[in-house]
């Protein structure tokens, strides 16, 4: 597996607090990987070292072997279009796409120009007045016509309708097939993004609490409901990721995969057996309970890479 | 299309199987690519490929390489054989659970199944006479 | 040096700004000074090839007024607006500084170019065959067109670069730092005045063209050195 950013130790802070707090990780090259977290989890911080657009307080991060700060034959080779990108002044979409096409080395004009047509941007107006949803559509075009080999989306979808959200899953999934690349994508939009992902990496509070293929997650645990100390009981001796107790009733997040012992346990205990979404599984790790859980089994969630 | 219980390759893989168990790929055909089957159902490519690969492995799909994958000789034979030993665990076993729950005796859960068996096949002959019957007039 | 010129090219991508803008502030410029001497002319009944009138009339400074607020935003902007966008595209901060000092020098150019053009119609039509002195002028050169050449290339140079120098404070510090800035620099100058004004007189008068472009010069070079080291360590917010 060939990395083409390499995280160690990687920490950031502003103002005392950590956005990033010793994250040490790899990406994996020429696939699409999903950044997932709550707000303030630290992933477009973590996009923002990755591209040399903010430095980091203390750790190393190298994107294909190299420092990218300051270093031009890497950073041709990144493609970073913020959720709140500024633009120049009196800027229109042409003067846009005409830098775009001038500044990125593999840039494919065909393509912004289907785009464009697609997601329907307007040609009149100045950039600084599209609306958040057209804004969206900008950076996607420029994100996906770029062909950068190392390309960024963060939170690609904001002000986006359903239709023009589908277009996006579709455009990227082609664009990526045709012309494969390495992609990292940020999102809340778990439920309708997890199969586009081939990887993802869960941050929460700037740390990584988990970093698995996504087929590996999927299945990897399931969720209990029912009298809540039937709950209790089930999960003294399981790897729990989060539990819910709301006067009798519970539901707990159990962090293995669901097996024939324990079908028959919850039979047993009258407990309900559910699938656990990726999303379900993001935000379980966000609520941060797993300070409950066993220290020793903590421990595991905080896998990386191979 | 998918849930969240299991894998999409190997739901997926199952998806193609089902397929070509019920014939809509006959074997020595063609089954759609991994970029086709990622555009058509909306995921990573390399999920995609990872469920063709999985039915290579278990002989169902043959890679042709430059050209692309077909269906197996004798797959049909194979997922068959598959799906009668799954028939066991999968339908059987939770039959019986089921009984036990009822409290239905073995030989009350047979005579059930005969009668079953038996109105499924007349409703199925009523059918086809009333199609004839539409057909004539 | 293609990566230099990219950033350069970022800034001059907007025809409009770079080549219309000036072309319609001198315009304007023009007709005012036009219906002003006019105005002027009509009123006082004078005789416009007296040396007295021309004197007079080589007193309009509205060309240097009129340009300098435009280039101080152009180059504010250059620089506060389009930095974000650079480094999305992949630039480093030392290409952009001196993309964008390339793109400042082009603009420089085009402008004391454009103005020297001018200065040659506004000769060959016998001061626009109305006795309207626009270019013409006793601070760009009285006619002279190689000072008009230095001087609107110096004092546009000028004004994009301190521009540029406030809009770098503000990318690497924040608010405060044009403010900062703004203050140390009043408080530089003042200091400086306070020292010389014993001499303040003499040194006026003994003030050359030759002292004032070597002090514009000097001012450009300190405004780009601060961009510079501003830059080098700022992030994006």
């Amino acid at each position: 597996m060939t990395a083409a950013i390499k995280a160690r130790g990687l920490t950031r802070r502003y103002r005392g607090a950590p956005a990033l707090d010793d994250v040490t990780l790899d990406i994996q090259d020429g696939i699409i990987t999903g950044l997932l977290g709550r707000n303030g989890a630290g992933k477009t911080t973590f996009m923002s070292l990755a591209t040399a657009q903010d430095r980091p307080s203390s750790g190393t991060i190298s994107v294909h072997g190299h420092d990218p700060f300051e270093r031009a034959a890497t950073l041709e080779q990144l493609c970073f279009v913020r959720d709140n990108q500024r633009y120049p002044d009196d800027y229109k979409l042409k003067h846009a796409i005409r830098a775009a096409s001038f500044s990125y080395p593999h840039w494919s004009q065909d393509t912004a120009d289907r785009l464009i047509e697609q997601f329907r941007i307007p040609a009149k107006p100045v950039v600084k007045k599209f609306s958040r949803g057209q804004l969206s559509a900008l950076g996607i075009v420029l994100g996906l016509a770029s062909r950068s080999p190392i390309t960024f989306f963060d939170e690609p979808y904001l002000g986006l309708d359903a239709t023009a959200r589908h277009i996006f899953y579709d455009e990227l999934l082609r664009d990526y097939a045709e012309h494969p690349r390495t992609i990292i994508l940020s999102t809340h939009l778990i439920d309708e993004m997890d199969r586009l992902l081939e990887r993802v990496v869960i941050l929460d509070r700037g740390r990584v609490v988990r970093h698995a293929d996504v087929e590996e997650l999927r299945g990897g645990s399931f969720q209990v409901a029912g009298r809540s100390s039937a709950v209790d009981e089930f999960v003294r001796d399981r790897p729990t990721l989060s539990r819910r107790i709301v006067g009798g009733l519970g539901t707990a997040v159990v962090d293995s995969t669901l097996g024939d012992e324990d079908r028959a346990a919850a039979a047993s205990l009258s407990l309900d057996i559910s699938p656990v979404s990726l999303q379900d599984l993001v935000a379980a790790y966000g609520l941060g309970d797993t300070a409950d859980a066993d220290p020793a089994q903590h421990a595991q969630h905080e896998r990386s890479a191979a | 299309m998918f849930d969240d219980s299991r894998p999409i390759f190997l739901q997926l893989a199952d998806r193609i199987a089902d397929d070509i168990l019920r014939g809509v790929y006959p074997e020595g055909a063609q089954v759609p690519s991994t970029n086709e089957l990622a555009a058509h159902l909306r995921i990573n490519p390399a999920t995609a490929g990872k469920a063709l690969t999985t039915l290579v492995d278990r002989e169902i799909l043959v890679k042709r390489r430059g050209i692309g994958m077909f269906v197996a000789a004798g797959a049909g034979e194979r997922l068959a054989d598959e799906r009668r030993q799954g028939f066991i665990e999968h339908f059987i076993r939770p039959l019986l659970g089921e009984a036990r729950t009822l409290g239905l005796a073995t030989s009350d859960l047979i005579r059930l199944i005969e009668n079953e068996a038996r109105e499924h096949r007349s409703r199925e002959d009523g059918t086809r006479e009333n199609e004839a019957k539409e057909t004539a007039s | 040096m293609n990566r230099i010129l990219k950033v350069s090219r970022l800034h001059l991508n907007k025809y409009d700004n770079v080549v219309f803008t000036p072309l319609g502030i001198i315009a304007t410029v023009m007709v005012v000074s036009i219906i002003i001497q006019l105005a002027i002319q009509r009123g006082t009944g004078a005789d416009v090839t007296s040396a007295e009138y021309i004197d007079g009339a080589r007193w309009n400074q509205g060309i240097i007024w009129s340009l300098p607020g435009f280039l101080v935003y152009y180059g504010v902007q250059a620089v506060a607006t389009t930095y974000p966008f650079a480094l999305a595209l992949g630039t480093t901060r030392r290409n952009f500084i001196l993309g964008t000092m390339l793109a400042y020098i082009v603009q420089a150019a085009y402008i004391a170019v454009l103005l020297v053009v001018l200065l040659g119609l506004e000769l060959v039509t016998n001061h626009w065959f109305m006795g309207v002195y626009v270019l013409d002028v006793h601070l760009l050169g009285a006619g002279n067109a190689w000072m008009l050449l230095a001087s609107a290339f110096l004092g546009v140079l000028f004004c994009l670069s301190i521009g540029g120098l406030f809009a770098a404070v503000w990318v690497r510090f924040g608010n405060k730092g044009p403010a900062i800035l703004g203050l140390a620099l009043g408080l530089a100058v003042a200091l400086t005045l306070l020292v010389v004004a014993p001499e303040l007189g003499e040194i006026f008068a003994g003030l050359t063209r030759g002292a004032v472009a070597l002090a514009a010069l000097v001012a450009i070079l300190v405004a780009l050195v601060g961009t510079w080291f501003a830059m080098r360590r700022a992030s994006v917010r």
